[in-house]
């Protein structure tokens, strides 16, 4: 029988994976890892102003590598076999281009200014401008631009845009328009990056953009206009509509299926941002919650949009059209600290351990180094296990707020706290103090869901932490009441972007039926345990209670200042 | 004198047919003959007459039970096509649809929370022409737009006299409407086109008597008795918000004291949990908006009461006993067979809804047999600009599938305008 392959392509923060998978059940036939040289060398970054760029170069050499790698554990003339491939990126991560929709950096006058580069989305040097973007949006001629997506971050599209166009005038010139990361990349593969009428994705125009149907596509010009005049510009310069990741977007050029090795007839589908890709990856469908669960969370629904009229949920979630899965509003949730909380408490136990051990002569240097390492690898799996003992109440409250607070009610300004420490309270009841904390902090956000109408019948997670831990997993299930399925996949992204791909090159109708054959499982249900649920309601009125006192006293701290 | 009786009795046979057209996806002169009593000859004459006017097609042959098998007759939906709207106080719904209710396409805007009356119709007028532009086809075969408002609506002119849901008064929507279209427009109270939408196509089909309540920020409803809707003298019937609860009540806007809206509408239930918030309570409903009283909607207060808080509770079970204490009185005067609830509260709120089916049965009169069944209207099915629509389609029924006008864009250069942007 002749083999269908389908490639998904995930670019992430540090490095691109490339997934080969079987069309017909999903099975990983090959997959390959490759780091993006320069940005390891931190190369054009400077985390003191919080600025990360990457190099486009960077995602092209890696690409290419990584492709050939994914290709060679793929088996003989897999390239062959590979019919289409799907994009998800990082965002938002846009770069200045040219009218030929190069990236500034490719040219050689710019190939060293970090400005004419990809503006990773954790760069944060544009928060002056997304202030000024905030003032204008939420309130212009009677049209509240931020409906969809509350407060606009300085992380994302009209931000950076303006930051870099403010920030260096020579590339404020030479950009002919902008592209995000995940547009940019199937458009390069399938020779059409002019910026009027290349593929411009949906979920990146909605979520960072604004692009909304109720305004007629992006924020009016006079709107733009009124922020700066270079920001209407650009978005005259920005296709006519985005379209969703399941679109065909092309095949690919001969070029590059030359300098991949592959067959010359490969589909280019769409694309997504990486989290997107990561829940259609694990089988995201409507009255399904997926979680990412990582240093912090990205919790994603997808619902139609008839069945969200009505309600008020600018503070729940972003909500963007034909995001997440084409044809419905992908609503977007997030916790600000999650896997952070548990980094945070391993560092502050590793003080000691680095700093009396490490500096102490008892023991030689590579003993040492041997020691502070082997704490730190063991600290928390070891703790959980002491952890996992506790069955009393230790009656203590922790604070997930240490990174602000994201959904619902954003507030950047709350920081984390704990209430109920006694002379008794030791590291292992510290440490479930703060699981609680972070499970509470879920389970917020999904009360605040489903009390605003969204039903949720199941959770899926996806991301390291749900893997490693059995105890976090089981606290979630019990916190939230519902079973919590815990995804096979090692790469959800580029699972799902393959699924892109496997629907734009026609094997399946939609997203839908392509997740039906291509769904690889889940490795593990974890069944809420109704015994716990008169204890963690309590513990979460107790967290509620606390929090609320915490923010009153964070908002006179903020009165004073003023 | 004769011959004008004869035309009405031909009127009425032609409403009569064409209603079973409507309402059969596919049926044959003989059972159409059968169902009205008609002779068959009648029957063919006058759906000759609807097949000559493009509103029905002959769609095949059905099964012979021996000799000449029957033609089967089929309602041809896309003969017109109707605009519903539905504005209520989060969004404007608009629906392009054809005469079997079909959607061709929907515009649905949410309102900001600096809308005017004035903003908001302009809007729609945008909308519906933003719709008209994208099907230049069917432009042309436009019945006319049905508007449905919660509020005391004067149908008969088209205007909102009060709504207090969108905060309305003396709003001339017909007469705004007018200054862009022609043809024909009707505004009506958005309970009772529900009403009438589960009359034609929804729970009550085949129901005699039955009430409409819609609970959102205040309450309104709309009855059906004997098969027709309740208008009233003055098209103002249905004002359930405004019957007093309350002997020594506060003042309400209409003029009356103690009323429903005050103790038992969403905008109350609101207020109440602002109260907690403003006053430190300690209580669930403080503690979920982080102490913030601007933060309390209605939804804080589900999420509470789905954490069990008392406070929450309370004020829910208070809402729910006052309102089954004003709908135990419209049971017993009307004595429908069903309720059918919409809006906010009774989609959202599970909990709100046990307890005012509890406090319902707890206030049932011993001298009935039968319980009314309550029911909240499938919002997945239908959407609610059906409601509005379905007077436009009801005119259309009445007056025997006839069409004087249909429905035009008056000033081409105010078209013109709104394509391009």
């Amino acid at each position: 029988m002749e083999k269908n392959y389908v490639m998904g392509i995930d670019f992430g923060s540090d490095s691109v994976r490339a997934v080969i998978v079987d069309v017909k059940d999903g099975r990983t036939v090959g997959s390959a890892t490759c780091e993006y040289e320069r940005w390891m060398k931190q190369m054009y970054c400077d985390a003191s102003k919080n600025m990360f760029r990457q190099h486009p170069l960077d995602y092209l050499e890696a690409f290419g590598k990584c492709v050939k790698g994914a290709l060679d554990a793929a088996g003989e003339n897999a390239g062959e076999y590979v019919r289409g491939i799907g994009v998800d990126t990082t965002g938002s991560t846009p770069c200045p281009v040219d009218k030929n929709g190069t990236p500034l950096a490719l040219l050689p006058e710019f190939s060293e200014n970090p400005n004419a580069m990809f503006y990773l989305w954790k760069d944060h040097t544009a928060i002056e401008e997304a202030k000024e973007i905030n003032k204008i949006f939420s309130d212009f001629n009677g049209e509240d631009y931020l409906r969809f997506q509350g407060t606009y971050a300085s992380e994302w599209w009209w931000a950076k845009i303006l930051h870099g166009s403010r920030a260096d005038e020579r590339v404020k010139e030479a950009a002919y328009s902008w592209v995000e990361h995940c547009d940019w990349i199937p458009a390069l593969l399938t020779g059409n990056t002019n910026p009027d009428s290349m593929y411009r994705c949906s979920c990146a125009a909605g979520h960072k953009a604004l692009w909304h149907s109720d305004f007629g596509g992006l924020p009016s010009r006079e709107c733009l206009e009124k922020v700066d005049p270079y920001l209407a510009m650009i978005a005259r310069h920005y296709a006519k509509a985005p379209q969703v990741a399941t679109t065909k977007v092309g095949i690919i050029t001969k070029e590059w299926a030359q300098r991949l090795g592959l067959n010359e007839n490969v589909v280019i589908g769409g694309s997504s941002l990486d989290a997107h890709a990561g829940a259609v990856g694990a089988g995201i469908k409507p009255k399904v919650l997926v979680k990412v669960i990582g240093t912090s969370t990205v919790d994603m629904l997808v619902q139609k949009r008839e069945n969200l009229r009505g309600r008020d949920l600018h503070d729940s979630c972003g909500q963007a059209e034909d995001s997440i899965l084409p044809g419905y509003v992908g609503m977007e949730a997030s916790q600000a600290a999650f896997g952070d909380l548990c980094s945070w408490f391993r560092t502050i136990l590793m003080w000691p351990v680095r700093n009396i051990i490490g500096e102490s002569d008892l023991l030689t240097d590579v003993q040492k180094e041997k020691l502070i390492q082997m704490t730190k690898e063991k600290m928390l799996d070891r703790i959980t296990e002491e952890a996992e003992k506790i069955d009393y109440d230790p009656n203590l409250t922790v604070l997930d707020w240490f990174n602000g607070r994201r959904y619902p009610m954003i507030n950047e300004t709350v920081k984390g706290g704990m209430y109920g420490l006694t002379l008794g309270t030791n590291a292992p009841e510290l440490f479930k103090g703060i699981l609680f904390a972070a499970v509470f902090g879920s389970r917020r956000i999904f009360d605040s869901f489903v009390s605003r109408g969204i039903e949720i019948d199941e959770i899926i997670t996806v991301g390291g932490i749900s893997q490693k831990s059995p105890l976090i997993m089981q606290m979630l299930a019990d916190a939230m009441k519902r079973p919590i399925k815990v995804s096979n996949l090692p790469q959800a992204c580029a699972q799902g972007a393959a699924m892109y791909a496997a629907v734009a090159a026609g094997f399946y109708d939609d997203l839908e039926e392509a997740q039906a054959y291509m769904n690889v499982g889940f490795r593990k249900i974890y069944m809420p345990n109704e015994s716990n649920f008169e204890k963690y309601d309590r513990l979460y009125k107790q967290y509620l209670r606390v929090g609320r006192h915490f923010e009153e006293i964070q908002t006179e701290r903020n009165q004073e200042r003023m | 004198m004769q011959k004008v009786d004869k035309s009405i009795v031909n009127m009425a046979n032609k409403v009569n047919i064409l209603r079973i057209l409507w309402e059969s996806q596919c049926i044959y002169r003989a059972e159409i003959a059968r169902m009205t009593g008609l002779s068959q000859p009648t029957v063919m004459k006058i759906v000759d007459e609807f097949i000559d006017r493009g509103l029905v097609n002959i769609s095949g042959k059905g099964v012979s039970s021996g000799g000449k098998p029957p033609l089967m007759l089929e309602f041809k939906w896309d003969a017109y096509y109707i605009i519903g709207v539905d504005i209520n106080e989060y969004r404007i719904e608009i629906v392009l649809m054809d005469l079997g209710f079909h959607v061709v396409d929907t515009r649905i805007q949410d309102n900001r929370e600096i809308d005017t009356s004035e903003t908001i119709l302009k809007r729609l007028v945008e909308e519906i022409m933003f719709l008209l532009g994208n099907h230049p086809d069917k432009k042309e075969r436009i019945l006319g737009i049905g508007v449905g408002i919660p509020g005391i609506v004067d149908a008969q002119r088209g205007v909102v006299v009060n709504s207090t849901e969108l905060n309305w008064k003396d709003v001339k929507v017909k007469e705004y409407l007018l200054q862009y279209f022609e043809g024909k427009i009707t505004i009506e109270d958005s309970t009772r086109a529900l009403a009438l939408e589960e009359k034609i196509l929804g729970r009550g089909r085949n129901v005699k008597n039955f009430l409409c309540l819609s609970l959102g920020s205040s309450i309104g409803s709309a009855l059906v008795m004997n098969g027709e809707l309740c208008y009233g003298s003055s098209s103002a019937s249905g004002q359930i918000g405004h019957m007093a609860v309350e002997r020594r009540g506060e003042a309400c806007s209409c003029g009356n004291y103690g009323c429903l809206d005050l103790y038992a509408s969403g905008r109350a239930i609101q207020l109440e949990a602002k109260k907690i918030v403003r006053e430190h309570a300690e209580s669930q409903i403080t503690d979920l908006v982080y102490g913030d009283p601007e933060k309390v909607d209605l939804n804080i207060v589900f999420e509470a009461a789905m954490g069990n808080d008392s406070d929450a509770l309370a004020i829910l079970e208070k809402a729910a006993d006052y309102l089954a204490m004003a709908v135990a009185g419209i049971i017993n005067l009307t004595d429908p067979e069903l309720i059918i609830c919409e809006g906010k509260i009774c989609r959202e709120c599970d909990i709100f809804m046990k307890m005012f089916k509890k406090y319902i049965r707890r206030r049932r009169m011993r001298y009935v047999g039968r319980e009314v069944e309550i029911i909240i209207s499938d919002p997945k099915s239908y959407m609610s600009s059906f409601g509005s629509a379905s007077f436009i389609l009801e005119r259309f029924i009445q007056a025997g599938g006839e069409v004087k006008e249909l429905l035009r864009i008056k000033n081409t250069e105010h078209e013109h305008i709104i394509y391009v942007s």
